[in-house]
Formats: C-alpha cells, sequence, structure tokens
C-alpha cells in the first residue's frame, strides 16, 4: 500500500510542489530568475570615446598554416598575438585585428571593446581561422595585418605589417 | 469472456490490474520498462532548448498553430518572420508544415505542458519531470533486482539530489518554446520506445539478456539518441519501423490463425500511421513489407489479405484526411507540393485562391515536377466541385476518378524518375564508401556546412554495425539451413527494408547537415537487431563483467580525454567530429577482426571480445554526450539547468 511516507510518494509531491509555488500562482517565489550570469560584460553601444597608443607591436613570425584532423579538410591559421599598450582610453572605443591573404582572397577580423578608464597592455589575435586545405596550393603566403581602432571620429590605424604564412 | 464486477472488488485492484495490462502491452515487462525510462533520463542530458535544423522551425510553427484550432499556419512564432523554411509547402488556401502526423501526435503534450504552466514553472516542471524518469528507472530496477525497498529510496534520494542541484543553477525557461518543446518530447518518447521494441523483438527470439543488451545499445550506441532530442520524422519513422518489424514476427511465430492475422494486419496499420508522418519514408516500408509478407505467408487467401488491406486502409483514414485538407487531394501528401514562397503575387497556376490573412501564400515557384501534378490535380478537384448539377450524377466520380488516376500517374512518374537515378548511382562505389564506410571532408557537402566536415558515416557514427561483417557468413549457413520459419521470414523483411531504403536515399547521400546519416536512422534498431542475430555477438554477452567495466570506463575516462584532445588542439566542430570519427572506425575494424577471427582465440581470451565490444559502445556513448553537449550546442542552452550551467563554464574554453 502506498502511503505519504513513501519516498517515492515524497519525492514526487516535492517536485509538483517546487514547480507550483516557483510558478506564476504563487507570487514573489521565482527559483528560475531571467538570467544568473553576473552580467560583467557591458553591452557595447557604439564607440563614442577616444584612445591613446603608445606602441603597437605585430609579431613578424610564427604564422602557420597547419593541417587539421584527418578528414576535417581544413587548414588551421596559427598566428601570435599582438599587442597594444594602452595609455589612455576615453569613452568605448573598438580596437580591430585583421589579418588578410590576397591570394587566397582571405580575410579575417576580430573586435574587442575597450571600455572608459583603461590603460595598459592589451593582446589580440585570432580567434578560429581556418582554410579549406584543397585551396591551398604554395608553400608560404604573403598576408597582412593590421590592427586599427574606431573611435568618435572613425577609424585610425595603429600598425599594419606584412608577413608570411608558412604552410606546415 | 469471464468479466466479473463483485460488489467487494476494490476500484485501486481494478486500477492496478488496467495499469499492468497497458504496461504490459507497450513494454512487454519490466525490463522492457526499464529501458523506457532510463533511456528517457539519458536523452535528457542533451536536451537542447533551440533549433538545431532549419526544418524544425516549420514543425514547430505547424504545431503552435494546430494547437490554436488549425493546420493552415497562421502565426509564425519560430524562424523568420516570412515562414519560408525548408518543409513549410504552399497548400490548399495557405501554407502548411509537413509532418502533420508528428504534429497531432503531440497536441496532447503541448496542452498538458500548456495546462501545466499556467500554474507551474516550465523549467522546474520539465527538470522534475527528467529527475522522475531518474526516479522510475531507480524504482524499476529495485523491482528488477528484486530489491524494491532498495531501489524506491535509492532512486527517490538520487532524484531528489539531482533536482536541487538543477534548481540551484535554474534560470528562466521562457514559454513561447512550449511548441518545440513538446515535439522533443514526442520524439524522445518515440526514440525510447524503439529501443523497447528491439529488446522485445530481441528478447523474443533470443534470450532476454541479448534483448536487454540490443535495447541498451539502440539507446546509448546508435545515433537514435542522437536524433532523439531533435524533433525532426526520424525517430518517430524508427519507431514505426520497429512495430511493423515485431508485429510482423509475432504474425509468424504464433500458430493460432487468427491471432497470426490479427498481428499481420497490425504490421500494415503501423505503416499506415507511418505515411502521416512521412509519405516516402511510409512507402519504402510499405514496399518492403508488402513483399515479404506474400511472399512468406503461409496462407494469402482472399478472407485474409481483406482483413489485412482493411485494415492497412482504415489506419490510412489520418494520412488521407490530412491530404485533402493540406492539398485539397486526399492521394497527394504534403510532400510532393511545392515550397512556401513569401510573395505578394498570387500565381494563377493550379489549387491557389489563397487569401489567407498573412497574405501571399500562392503557389508560385513551383519545381517543374511538382507542378505538374499539382495543376492537374488542382484542375480535377475544382471540376468536381463545379460538376454538382443534376444533369449528370456520374459526372463527380468521373472526374473525381480521373483526378485520382493523374495522382497516381503522377506519383508514379516520379518514382520511376527516382528509381532510373538510384540505378545509375547505386554503382557508385564511392558514393556507398562515404555513406557507409569514410566520410571525412566532401568538398560539395562541407561547403553547406559553412567548410566543416561534420557528418559522419554509418560506420563512424555507429561503429557496433561493424558486426555485420558476419552477414555473408550468416547467409550462407541461413540458405543450406533452408530455413521458411518466423525469424527467417523476419530476417528477409529486414533485409530487404534495409536494401530499399539506403537504394532509394542513395541519389541524395552523402548530404550535408545529416550528422549520422539520419536518412537511414529508422534502418539503424534493426541492424541492431541483425547484430544481436548473430551468434558470436551474443556470445559476447556472456562475460557482462568485462563488457560492463569497457563500457563505463569508456564513457568515463574516455569522454574526458576525447574532450581535452578536442579542446588541446582547439579544434573547429569539423575536427571534433573527424575525432570521433576515426576513433569510431578504429574501434569498429577492432570489433570486425574481433568476430570474423575470435575462433582462432583460447578459451582463456575470450572476455577481449566483449571488453571490444564495451569500448565500441562506450565510444558512440561519448560521442553522443559530446556532440550532444558541447560541439553541437545551440545559443539557447538546455533544458536541464545543470548541463546548461555546466555548458557555460565550459564555453571560455
Amino acid at each position: 500500500m502506498v502511503t505519504w511516507r513513501d519516498p517515492v510518494v515524497l519525492v514526487l509531491s516535492c517536485f509538483l510542489l517546487t514547480a507550483v509555488v516557483s510558478g506564476p500562482v504563487v507570487a514573489g517565489v521565482d527559483l528560475t530568475p531571467e538570467d544568473r550570469v553576473d552580467d560583467d560584460s557591458s553591452t557595447f553601444t557604439g564607440a563614442t570615446g577616444s584612445v591613446t597608443v603608445s606602441e603597437t607591436t605585430i609579431p613578424s613570425e610564427r604564422y602557420t598554416l597547419r593541417q587539421g584532423v584527418t578528414g576535417s579538410g581544413i587548414h588551421k591559421l596559427d598566428a601570435p598575438m599582438s599587442t597594444v599598450s594602452v595609455e589612455t582610453t576615453s569613452g568605448p572605443v573598438l580596437v580591430m585585428y585583421s589579418l588578410r591573404v590576397p591570394e587566397l582572397s582571405y580575410d579575417t577580423e576580430v573586435f574587442r571593446t575597450v571600455d572608459e578608464g583603461f590603460s595598459g597592455e592589451l593582446t589580440v589575435g585570432l580567434d578560429d581561422a581556418s582554410v579549406p586545405s584543397n585551396r591551398l596550393e604554395n608553400d608560404t603566403y604573403r598576408a597582412t595585418v593590421e590592427i586599427s581602432v574606431r573611435e568618435e571620429s572613425g577609424k585610425r590605424v595603429l600598425d599594419q605589417r606584412e608577413i608570411t604564412i608558412v604552410v606546415a | 469472456m469471464a468479466y466479473s464486477v463483485s460488489e467487494t472488488d476494490h476500484p485501486t485492484d481494478r486500477y492496478a490490474e488496467y495499469k499492468n495490462r497497458v504496461l504490459t502491452l507497450v513494454f512487454g515487462d519490466k525490463f522492457g520498462l526499464l529501458l523506457f525510462v532510463s533511456s528517457l533520463a539519458f536523452f535528457g542530458l542533451f536536451w537542447r532548448v533551440g533549433f538545431f535544423i532549419t526544418d524544425n522551425y516549420t514543425v514547430a510553427n505547424g504545431l503552435y498553430n494546430a494547437a490554436n484550432g488549425h493546420l493552415l499556419v497562421t502565426d509564425i512564432v519560430y524562424g523568420p518572420p516570412s515562414g519560408e523554411t525548408p518543409g513549410m509547402i504552399a497548400g490548399d488556401g495557405g501554407r502548411y508544415s509537413r509532418t502533420v502526423g508528428h504534429i497531432v501526435l503531440t497536441l496532447p503534450v503541448m496542452w498538458a505542458l500548456e495546462a501545466l504552466t499556467s500554474v507551474a514553472d516550465l523549467r522546474v516542471v520539465l527538470t522534475g519531470l527528467w529527475s522522475s524518469a531518474i526516479l522510475a528507472t531507480g524504482v524499476v530496477l529495485g523491482r528488477v533486482l528484486k530489491k524494491e525497498s532498495l531501489g524506491r529510496t535509492a532512486g527517490a534520494v538520487v532524484a531528489a539530489v539531482v533536482f536541487v542541484s538543477n534548481i540551484a543553477v535554474a534560470t528562466h525557461l521562457d514559454g513561447r518554446w512550449l511548441a518545440h518543446l513538446s515535439l522533443q518530447i514526442t520524439s524522445m518518447l518515440a526514440a525510447a520506445l524503439t529501443s523497447v521494441l528491439i529488446y522485445r523483438l530481441v528478447s523474443r527470439t533470443h534470450t532476454t539478456r541479448a534483448g536487454v543488451a540490443a535495447g541498451l545499445v539502440v539507446i546509448l550506441a546508435t545515433p537514435v539518441g542522437f536524433w532523439a532530442t531533435i524533433p525532426k520524422r526520424h525517430a518517430l519513422i524508427a519507431l514505426c519501423v520497429v512495430t511493423t518489424v515485431y508485429s510482423f514476427y509475432l504474425s509468424r511465430e504464433t500458430t493460432d490463425s487468427e491471432k497470426s492475422l490479427r498481428f499481420r494486419a497490425l504490421s500494415y496499420v503501423f505503416v499506415g500511421l507511418a505515411t502521416w508522418v512521412h509519405a516516402a519514408d511510409a512507402f519504402i516500408l510499405f514496399v518492403s513489407l508488402l513483399v515479404v509478407d506474400l511472399l512468406t505467408a503461409s496462407s494469402n487467401s482472399r478472407r485474409e489479405l481483406t482483413v489485412v488491406f482493411g485494415a492497412f486502409g482504415l489506419s490510412l483514414v489520418p494520412f488521407f484526411v490530412t491530404n485533402s485538407v493540406v492539398t485539397g487531394n486526399p492521394l497527394l501528401p504534403p510532400r510532393f507540393m511545392p515550397g512556401y514562397e513569401a510573395t505578394e503575387v498570387v500565381s494563377t497556376g493550379g489549387g491557389a485562391e489563397s487569401s489567407s490573412s498573412t497574405g501571399g501564400s500562392g503557389a508560385s515557384g513551383q519545381s517543374t515536377s511538382s507542378s505538374s501534378s499539382n495543376g492537374a490535380t488542382g484542375d480535377g478537384t475544382t471540376e468536381a466541385g463545379s460538376a454538382s448539377s443534376p444533369e449528370s450524377v456520374f459526372a463527380p466520380v468521373f472526374t473525381a476518378v480521373q483526378a485520382a488516376s493523374l495522382t497516381v500517374a503522377e506519383l508514379g512518374s516520379i518514382l520511376v524518375r527516382h528509381l532510373s537515378r538510384t540505378a545509375e548511382r547505386a554503382t557508385d562505389t564511392h558514393r556507398l564508401t562515404a555513406t557507409f564506410v569514410r566520410a571525412g571532408y566532401i568538398e560539395s557537402v562541407a561547403r553547406k556546412d559553412f567548410g566543416q566536415s561534420a557528418n559522419l558515416s554509418m560506420l563512424e557514427a555507429m561503429p557496433v554495425f561493424a558486426a555485420v561483417v558476419l552477414l555473408p557468413k550468416a547467409a550462407v549457413r541461413r540458405v543450406r539451413a533452408h530455413g521458411r520459419d518466423a525469424l527467417s521470414a523476419t530476417d528477409l523483411l529486414v533485409a530487404v527494408y534495409a536494401v530499399v531504403l539506403t537504394l532509394m536515399y542513395l541519389p541524395r547521400l552523402p548530404l550535408h547537415a545529416s550528422i549520422t546519416v539520419r536518412y537511414l536512422l529508422p534502418a539503424m534498431p534493426l541492424f541492431v537487431y541483425t547484430v544481436f542475430r548473430f551468434t558470436e555477438s551474443r556470445e559476447l554477452l556472456q562475460y557482462p563483467r568485462a563488457l560492463g567495466f569497457s563500457y563505463f570506463g569508456t564513457v568515463v575516462i574516455g569522454t574526458q580525454l576525447l574532450l581535452t584532445y578536442a579542446l588541446m588542439l582547439e579544434a573547429s566542430i569539423g575536427e571534433a567530429m573527424q575525432i570521433h570519427a576515426l576513433f569510431n572506425l578504429v574501434a569498429a575494424a577492432c570489433l570486425a577482426v574481433w568476430v570474423l577471427f575470435h575462433s582462432f582465440v583460447s578459451e582463456q581470451a575470450r572476455p577481449v571480445g566483449a571488453v571490444v565490444l564495451g569500448c565500441v559502445c562506450g565510444l558512440t556513448t561519448s560521442f553522443l554526450l559530446l556532440s550532444g553537449t558541447m560541439y553541437l550546442a545551440t545559443d539557447s542552452g538546455y533544458v536541464l539547468p545543470l548541463i546548461d550551467w555546466l555548458n557555460a563554464q565550459l564555453s571560455w574554453l
């Protein structure tokens, strides 16, 4: 005979009770808030500030196209990180890192947002970049790396460098 | 029939008896029930909230509108507001979603969820349901192991713990997902029942142990699990196929001719229900069943055929009704209608008196093959409608027959065209290899998958398929034995179905966004049946400890190693899938070598085979878990808060 002390009945009633308590019928109790993650990444509303940069370094070597896992049919682009030394920031700006390989008509861009008051070193680089293996014909490719910022006054190129990508 | 309701009869006893009868009818016994509840608990682990594939928008929108009382899709709640998604068709008087069978079957679930969310929190309700599946697993497991009170207590404790830990990290789940979630629930139920049916079939043809193993393999080591939470037609069709095969087997097994006839008719009923979900898939099943049934039946008397086809005809009624509503022609399934295109121009073509409130549901932009059939039937039905004048009583009948024959002729010509294309391509070894053995990078396919080679072959997705290498040997043995018993007939049905299904879909394979050769999914549970038909595979089950340890070892340790490896490589989706593909291929090769050559190994080394099988299944489970929770996640997260939280924690990696 099933009684109320039966663990199964007990647990099932707990589930139901919790669901109802957290539901619209019981006001004031909500076990499922909209978002539990602390919202520290402020939403970017546009490049309305400006930035002063003391130095930008784009490494010239160690750019490689490395073959992906067998059967994936891609070569992955490994690029060393570039650094931007930021002195002052007034208002939010965008830092853009772009890498172009004209021979492969390949172009990739990575954006970083910089908030007001930031100063120090900022590293930028590729996230996840790959090229279909069957498009690769040469052993090396010329490419251009460019770092720029988008400020209130528009886009400004910080540094640009011609580099060589080696197909590994 | 003895039927007594005495005064002393307690209502709860009658309830218990009724409950037992239903449970036996659906699940067979407690092992079937155990498989059912535990597979639901497993599928819940990778129950995504969002849309995995664009066709899902169509069916979910269809269900939302159906829940509001009409099959016509007037409101678009998911996907692009134009409603122009794959599978949305320009039907009779507006746009409709195909896969209507799935929609109608899901309506009760949708209404139940709607009712529950009006008083309770959706996220907590779903978490509670999943925790209840764990609780049920504990209770049934206790009953199976004859430790009932321990099972109840342990199940309750575990369920309470997972429930509380889930609620601790739970976030709000928006009610607008209701239709999609309901479709996922029916799809999961169908996948779970598929495993139950395979268990019932194999435990009847062989032993209970083989049956339980086969049922577990269907859940844990085939792509059935992968598609359980993605509400496409695949899981439902797989269920219809295994129920058909099971009923067919029962009809041949029994010596009672009345019972045999009943099961024979029942197998056709499931085919009829399959037409409601997907007419082409059902047709493949129908052809296979018809041929094998007529060939292997002990007698095909007129009475028997009348009963069988009468039942089949009745089971087609929902299909015909749906067709008449959607396409205006009972014989023309929604799939043959042109795709819906959002245009403001109302075409002058056939069957388009579209004046729906959303506007622009014309039948413009029809593909050449279907436009002619649509035109023909459109004309036919309008004539039939207008010819109700008293001049000729037979005119409507005549025009209806004419329209029907036109439809049949058109469907026939589509079929012939398809068959000739199949014949052309069945000899293409590249295509066959890419579909069954090694997919890898295929440029034309990858291009449509954002450059990712994310599609596995049959063997890569289901390495346990490797044991089918025994087939030629077993077939020769079988032919020699000259069997014409129930088992042989069932084997023949399974073989014919698998071949017909493959041939029908081969011209379209390999295909993008198919991940695990999903078009062949309905045959995969049957392949598990095939695997356990071999004595060699069943022998491996004699070492449950070796099997269990290797399986759990692979799942617990292997999954972590695989994930670490993928993270170390900073693997893209395509790469991660290929890592699994390669590991699965190696495991499959080991299994194939073992089952072929195990007789050369000494008696003491026999458990090695069980270890191989355990690893094969474990690797597939790892693939299901990692692809479901890591590689192929959707932006809107998971139903289970804990999985959602874990996924977010690992997203920085």
